[in-house]
C-alpha cells in the first residue's frame, strides 16, 4: 500500500503505521471501533452470527423491543426503491419478557457492548422498559427508538414533537443508570430542537437517523405497495439527506453522535465521521451482504494506513466549519 | 465436502449458462461450501451486478447442486432478473446460502410433484437428489410449448404430464386440471407443489378435498433472507394477525398452514 501512497500523506505521515487505533469515546461508551449495527437491521445478532465475528463489531444494536408482544404489519412489508429499501415492518418482537428470556442469554455472552433500543405507547411505557432491562444486566447502553415510521401510537409521534419527545427521555434517564442514546426521526422540519430538548432532558447521545417516510405505488395493482401504505426509506438513497443532518446537529451543539444512513463502505463511515459523528450504524447493507459492517471496519483500518491516519477519532468533525472542530 | 450445516455468504464464480427459452435460463455456479450442504427445497439469495440499483439480492430455490456446483433456474422478471440474465462463464456473483427449510425425504408412498413455470426449479433437485421412485409423477404447467425446453434440467427419468395454456403442447388448460383428473384416478402419498400462488392455492385446496398431504414452496418479496429483517411474512391460516416468516419458517409449508384467501404480495 505504501507504494500507492499519494504525494499528500508521504508529507502527512512521516512513518509508515504499524497500528491503526479505531477506538472511540462515545459519550460515557468506550468502542473498540465506531461501527455498530443500525437497529432493525440486524435481529439480535444471532441471525448474523453464522456469517460474521459479532465480537468484532463496536456494538450490536438490537431491533426494538417493546412491552407486549407486536406482529408487525401486514404485507408486502419492504419494497426496494431506487438504491433504496421501503420498509414497514411494524415493529415486530417478542415483547419485553420473551425478549430477556429467549434473546438475552445469547447477547449476554457477547463481548462486544450490547445496545437495546426500545420503544413504548407512552413515556411510562418507555421508562418501564428501560428499567426492567437495566434490572436484567448485560446491556451497555439502551437507545429510545422515538422514530418509528411505522406504528401509530407512540414512535413517530413522539419524535416529532419535542416536549413530548423530552419527556419520553426524562422519564427513561430516571429508569435507567445506563448510557441512553436517542435515535431520532429526520420527518421534521427541522430537527435541532427536538435535539436539543432530548439532550436537556438526559441523553448522553443521539442517533441519526431514523428512515425517511416514503411510499411505492404498485401501478398493476392500483394501490400502494406496502401492506402499511407509508414505509421508511433507507439505503444508499438517503446518505447525502442523512449526512446532511448529522452535519446540522454537530454544527450546532455538541453531544456525541451515532451516524446512519446509506452506509455501505468505509469512505461513507468516514464522511459521516467528517461531519461530525462519533461512531457510524451499517444499517441495509447488512441485509445485502451479512458481513458488511465487519467490512466497514476492515476498510477503516485500510483507510487509515493509507491516509496516515493513527487514530481514527481525530478525524470526528474534521468537515465541519472550523469554529465547531 | 463436509457440510457443517451453517449459511455461509460467498463469491462464486459462474461456470456454466443454459437458455431454456421463454426467459428461462439456468446459472451454475461454483459454490463449495453451499453447494455440499444444500438440501431440495432449500434457496440462495444471489447478487450477480456491481453497485446500488438494484439495492436488494435476489432468492432462488436450489435447482440442483453436484460436488462444489451449485445451479439455479430463473426467470426474467424484473431488472435484477434481467441482469442475472447476462452473467456468462467466467463471472463473478455474491451467493448467500443455504437458506430456509427443505423438503422432506421421499416416504414409502409415491409422490406427485407440481410445478408451474420456473416453479420446476426444487423438484429438479428434489429428483436429482432422490430419483422418482415408481408412481412419482410430475405435473408441469405452462403458458404454451414455448416454455417446455426447462423440462430438460431435469435428467432423472420421471413420469410426467405436460399442461399448456394456449394448449399448443400436452394438455390444454391449468396444471391444476390434470391434477385433478388425475386424483379422480388415484391418490399419491403426498403432493408437493411450487409455482404462483393461485396455482398453488388451487393445489392445496384439491389436495384438502382429496385428503392428501400437500406441501408447497412458497415466494414472496425477500430483502434478507436469513431471518433478520422480518420482511416476507406470509398470513398463518385461520388468522388474520399471525404471520410466518418464509424465508426462515419456510420456504416449505404444509399446505393447511397457510391463510390462502389474500395474495401475500
Amino acid at each position: 500500500m505504501s507504494a500507492k501512497k499519494t504525494k499528500k500523506t508521504k508529507t502527512a505521515a512521516t512513518a509508515p503505521i504499524r497500528k491503526v487505533d479505531l477506538s472511540v469515546k462515545l459519550g460515557p461508551l468506550r468502542l473498540k471501533n465506531p461501527v455498530m449495527t443500525a437497529s432493525g437491521t440486524f435481529g439480535t445478532g444471532e441471525e448474523y452470527a453464522e456469517f460474521v465475528d459479532l465480537n468484532s463489531l463496536g456494538a450490536v444494536v438490537t431491533k426494538t423491543v417493546t412491552l407486549e408482544e407486536r406482529i408487525g404489519n401486514p404485507p408486502p412489508r419492504t419494497i426496494e426503491t431506487p438504491a433504496g429499501l421501503l420498509n414497514a415492518i411494524g415493529l415486530q418482537n417478542v415483547g419485553l419478557r420473551r425478549f430477556l428470556d429467549e434473546k438475552m442469554p445469547f447477547l449476554a455472552g457477547l463481548k462486544a457492548p450490547v445496545i437495546v433500543n426500545i420503544a413504548g405507547n407512552s413515556a411510562e411505557e418507555y421508562a418501564r422498559v428501560a428499567r426492567e432491562l437495566t434490572k436484567a444486566g448485560g446491556i451497555a447502553a439502551i437507545e429510545m427508538n422515538i422514530s418509528c415510521p411505522n406504528v401509530k401510537r407512540g414512535g413517530v409521534s413522539i419524535g416529532v414533537d419535542p416536549e413530548l419527545a423530552a419527556e419520553a427521555t426524562r422519564k427513561c434517564r430516571r429508569a435507567t443508570d445506563l448510557p441512553l442514546i436517542v435515535k431520532l426521526t429526520p420527518n421534521v422540519t427541522d430537527m435541532l430542537p427536538i435535539a436539543r430538548a432530548v439532550v436537556k432532558a438526559g441523553a448522553d447521545i443521539l442517533s441519526m437517523v431514523n428512515t425517511f417516510r416514503g411510499m411505492a405505488i404498485d401501478i398493476r395493482l392500483r394501490r400502494p405497495a406496502l401492506g402499511n401504505v407509508i414505509g421508511g426509506l433507507s439505503g444508499p438513497a438517503i446518505k447525502p439527506l442523512a449526512l446532511h443532518h448529522v452535519y446540522r446537529i454537530s454544527s450546532e451543539m455538541r453531544i456525541p453522535i451515532i451516524g446512519m444512513g446509506g452506509i455501505r463502505a468505509a469512505e461513507d463511515a468516514v464522511e459521516f465521521m467528517m461531519a461530525g459523528a462519533t461512531a457510524v450504524s451499517v444499517g441495509t447493507a447488512n441485509f445485502i451482504n451479512p458481513a458488511a459492517a465487519p467490512r466497514v471496519i476492515e476498510g477503516l483500518e485500510g483507510w487509515c494506513r493509507k491516509e496516515g491516519v493513527e487514530r481514527l477519532r481525530d478525524i470526528i468533525g474534521a468537515a465541519l466549519p472550523k469554529e465547531q472542530k | 465436502m463436509k457440510c457443517d450445516n451453517s449459511k455461509k455468504c460467498v463469491d462464486a464464480e459462474v461456470i456454466g449458462r443454459k437458455d431454456y427459452g421463454g426467459g428461462m435460463f439456468s446459472l451454475t455456479l461454483r459454490a463449495r461450501e453451499i453447494a455440499g450442504c444444500a438440501a431440495p427445497g432449500q434457496f440462495v439469495t444471489l447478487r450477480g451486478w456491481e453497485g446500488a440499483v438494484p439495492l436488494i439480492n435476489r432468492p432462488f430455490s436450489v435447482a440442483g447442486a453436484k460436488g462444489d456446483d451449485l445451479t439455479l433456474l430463473i426467470k426474467v422478471a424484473g431488472v435484477g432478473t434481467e441482469l442475472l440474465s447476462r452473467r456468462k462463464r467466467g463471472d463473478r456473483t455474491q451467493l448467500i446460502g443455504p437458506l430456509g427449510n427443505a423438503f422432506p425425504q421421499p416416504c414409502d408412498r409415491p409422490d406427485w410433484l407440481v410445478a408451474g413455470g420456473v416453479g420446476l426449479a426444487p423438484f429438479a433437485f428434489y429428483l436429482e437428489r432422490h430419483g422418482a421412485a415408481p408412481g412419482t409423477k410430475l405435473f408441469f404447467g405452462a403458458r404454451g410449448s414455448e416454455d417446455l425446453n426447462v423440462l430438460k434440467s431435469i435428467r432423472k427419468k420421471v413420469d410426467f404430464e405436460i399442461s399448456t395454456e394456449d394448449g399448443s403442447a400436452g394438455r390444454r388448460g391449468l396444471v391444476t386440471d390434470a391434477l385433478r383428473a388425475a386424483l379422480r384416478k388415484g391418490k399419491p402419498g403426498r403432493i408437493m407443489a411450487c409455482g404462483p400462488w393461485g396455482m398453488m392455492a388451487a393445489v392445496a385446496a384439491l389436495a384438502a378435498e382429496n385428503g392428501v398431504c400437500c406441501l408447497v414452496s412458497l415466494e414472496t418479496y425477500m430483502t434478507c433472507g436469513f431471518g433478520a429483517c422480518m420482511g416476507c411474512v406470509i398470513r398463518r391460516a385461520g388468522s388474520q394477525t399471525a404471520y410466518y416468516h418464509v424465508c426462515k419458517d419456510g420456504p416449505v409449508f404444509d399446505a393447511t398452514e397457510i391463510d390462502w384467501s389474500g395474495r401475500p404480495t
